[in-house]
């Protein structure tokens, strides 16, 4: 196994080993330089995803405090993993490209009051080609000639009802999941239990790929219970080093040529912020006041139908159903922007968990023993961007590593209110064109999956963190690598696009390296 | 202990693993006399299966007991919380009638206990094999080879 020194200023340090980091490290090794990857999590042998979903959520989740206001929920404001492979190792693996009118949302929507909405610094056109290779490397069903999933009962509710709704794009979606043996991971069995981590490795995850290529290059050593806690500079606008704390709590610094940040936005942002100093006051990189700030998680609800017959939603892949035809932006609707809808699964505990939370008594009893006939699904859709929507560090709260807690506050835009009242409305009548004798929607229930803003890209320093490359305006050996990115967020779910992204960044900054120009 | 203190604590239980299965071992004598019998009859109300064997009320009581017995804090929140159900009337817990039961429980709802008490409730009765069984979920499919070939797509009642 490679291993770098602690005073070897020669690597680039990749903080997470997630969508982000996972990405970046294969890259940069690949093409030859040198990186530490630093990951606060353990690593998972596969003998240890096991198909139970409470064990895993004790083994793969980030439960150091955080806290939530608005309608975030305050004791688990996000849901993510704490782990190598980041939440890729729980996620549902949907991987959708943003559309053409996603990257204007500025143009497009106009100036919407109370956002901060932007267009993004690059376009569809610019992103295509690295969509094409995420997509290859992460063997995205319905691209590169791959076949879709199978459908599942819950599917097949879920298109009939939406066939009869009039909706026509509906398939089982785009999936970083195998139906056949390809590049070295089996194919899904349908176990169900994606959100446990997939026992047979068919579902994409940099823990299975990325993380392993990157061994083996021979420039990459993996640092694992390595917190990064500090991100030092010198008077030349360079970061010099990485303070991390090991897993005994020790603490050490990692010199460095250029430094990565991909830590699933709650983290990147709480890094930025406690690496305030006298230059940065505000936080590292914040000279633009917007670190922190913009944050988006998606307009997310479910839909649950309580149908004539069973359907047995645990069966297969949780995410395996898409509709499309929702995606687009029509104001005749009454809101900007557009939403898809997914099929979701729930285990008897997280259906009891999220039908009603808090519910209980004979009642709730009753709907939960229906759960044979019940079928289910998502909306995810695009958030716009407001200022107060913020990723902030507690004043005096400190977690196990004596860091300020962060602080999520998030509220749903009046745009969002009405996307989210249609969605719900067609959403139901989905499941009422089959004669559905129940629906309930779950509204403000969830943690949030999807994170994005913090660190926004833009051609503006006053206005933005990163340029269109991830670089941050303020410090030129500093990227962002992960989804606090996003100027807007779209309506797909992000991970394909942070990955997008990952892939052009890491052939820039190879670029830069290898040109002596960093 | 501080409220936030506890909602930490109820988050690390939150959706999860310790609910059900980890601690039937600590103090399995759980709760002497009526509180015992006031904490099973309020695990039952809380999730009332009547298809469920109330073995598993009784073995979620009992690792509730456990837990309770083993923090000062949980055992001084109980005592409070069940104060205000016994002094319901004269009548003892199992002789009061369903809506007494449910009013009652409606009066302590917002508490701190009632909370932790129905995070861990729900997490032992909707991870336990026997709700499984009820409610028709069938689990981890591994050892079979998935659902792929076991109903994934069995579905019958379908219009055309
Ligand atoms: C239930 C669920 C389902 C999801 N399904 C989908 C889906 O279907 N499609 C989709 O597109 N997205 C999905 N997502 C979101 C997806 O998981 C994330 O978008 C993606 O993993 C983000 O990548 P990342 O690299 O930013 O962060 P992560 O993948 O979370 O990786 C971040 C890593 O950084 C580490 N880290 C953080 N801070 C530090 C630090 N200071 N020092 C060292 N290490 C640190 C963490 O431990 C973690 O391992 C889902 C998420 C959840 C929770
Ligand atoms: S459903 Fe498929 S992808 Fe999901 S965990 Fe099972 S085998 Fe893996």
């Amino acid at each position: 196994m490679t291993q770098f020194s602690l005073n070897d200023g020669s690597v680039v340090v990749v903080i997470g080993s997630g969508a982000g980091g996972g990405t970046v490290a294969d890259v940069l090794s690949n093409n030859g330089v040198g990186v530490v990857c630093l990951e606060a999590g353990g690593r998972l042998d596969p003998a240890d995803i096991v198909t139970n979903e409470a064990e895993m959520f004790g083994k793969l989740t980030w439960l150091d405090e955080r806290q939530g206001s608005g309608i975030a929920p305050p004791p688990f404001p996000v849901w993510n993993c704490k782990t190598v492979g980041g939440t890729t190792v729980h996620w549902t693996a949907t991987s959708v490209r943003l559309s053409e009118h996603e990257f204007h949302a500025r143009s497009y929507y106009g100036d919407m009051a109370g956002t901060t909405l932007a267009d993004w610094p690059l376009k569809l056109a610019d992103l295509e080609p690295w969509y094409s290779v995420a997509e290859d490397r992460l063997g995205v069903t319905g691209t590169h000639g791959i076949e879709r999933l199978p459908a599942s009962n819950n599917f097949l509710v879920f298109e009939a009802g939406a066939k009869r709704c009039g909706y026509k794009e509906i398939n089982t979606g785009n999936l970083a999941i195998n139906p056949a043996p390809r590049d070295g991971r089996g194919s899904c069995l349908q176990l169900g239990f994606c959100t446990s981590g997939c026992a047979v490795g068919a579902k994409w995850s940099t823990l299975h790929t990325d993380i392993p290529s990157a061994e083996q290059s021979g420039h990459f050593e993996l640092r694992t219970e390595a917190m990064a806690v500090k991100l030092n500079h010198d008077n030349n606008g360079r970061v010099t080093g990485v303070d991390y704390l090991d897993s005994d709590g020790k603490l050490h610094t990692q010199a460095t040529r250029a430094v990565c940040v991909a830590g699933n936005t709650v983290e990147t942002t709480r890094l930025l912020l406690n690496s305030r100093s006298g230059q940065f006051p505000d936080g590292l990189a914040n000279r633009s006041g917007q670190v922190g700030r913009n944050y988006m998680r998606h307009v997310m609800a479910g839909v649950v139908g309580v149908m004539p017959g069973q359907v047995n939603l645990y069966r297969g892949a949780h995410q395996a159903g898409i509709i499309y035809d929702e995606r687009h932006h029509d104001e005749a609707r009454g809101f900007s922007g557009g939403f898809l809808f997914e099929t979701v699964n729930f285990t008897p505990e997280s259906m009891a968990r999220f039908l009603r939370p808090g519910g209980w008594g004979k009642e709730y009893a009753k709907l939960l023993e229906q759960y044979e006939r019940m079928a289910a699904m998502l909306i995810v859709g695009e958030d716009p961007p407001m200022a107060g929507n913020s990723i902030s560090l507690h004043p005096t709260r400190k977690d196990r590593y004596g860091l300020p807690v962060p602080v999520i506050h998030y509220e749903h835009h009046n745009n969002s209110k009405k996307m989210l009242r249609y969605g719900l409305d067609r959403g139901r009548r989905i499941y009422e064109a089959l004669g559905a004798e129940q629906v309930v929607e779950m509204v403000d229930v969830f943690p949030a999956t999807h994170n994005m803003g913090t660190a926004r890209m833009g051609n503006d320093p006053a206005t933005s963190v990163c340029n269109q490359w991830g670089q941050t305006h303020d410090l030129d050996n500093l990227f962002i690598s992960d989804g606090s990115l996003f100027p807007t967020s779209g309506c797909a779910n992000p991970t394909l696009t942070i990955i997008a992204l990952a892939l052009r960044q890491a052939e820039y900054l190879t670029e830069l390296i290898q040109s002596n120009s960093l | 202990m501080k409220r936030r203190d506890f909602l930490q604590l109820t988050v690390s239980l939150a959706f999860a693993s310790l609910g059900g299965r980890a601690a039937a071992d600590g103090g399995a004598a759980g709760i002497p006399g009526d509180n015992g019998e006031l904490l099973s009859g309020v695990v039952y109300q809380l999730f009332p299966h009547e298809r469920l064997d109330k073995d598993v009320y009784e073995q979620v009581t009992e690792q509730l007991s456990g837990k309770i017995g083993q923090s000062a804090e949980l055992t001084a929140m109980m005592d409070d919380a069940l104060d205000v159900l016994a002094g319901n009337g004269n009548e003892r817990w199992p002789e009061l009638t369903q809506q007494q039961k449910t009013a009652s429980l409606e009066k302590i709802q917002q508490t701190p206990f009632f909370r932790f008490v129905l995070n861990e409730t729900l997490g032992g009765i909707y991870q336990h094999p026997r709700t499984w069984e009820l409610l028709g979920f069938e689990g981890s499919s591994l050892e079979f080879g998935g659902y792929i070939n076991r109903g994934l797509d069995d579905i019958d009642w379908l219009p055309e």
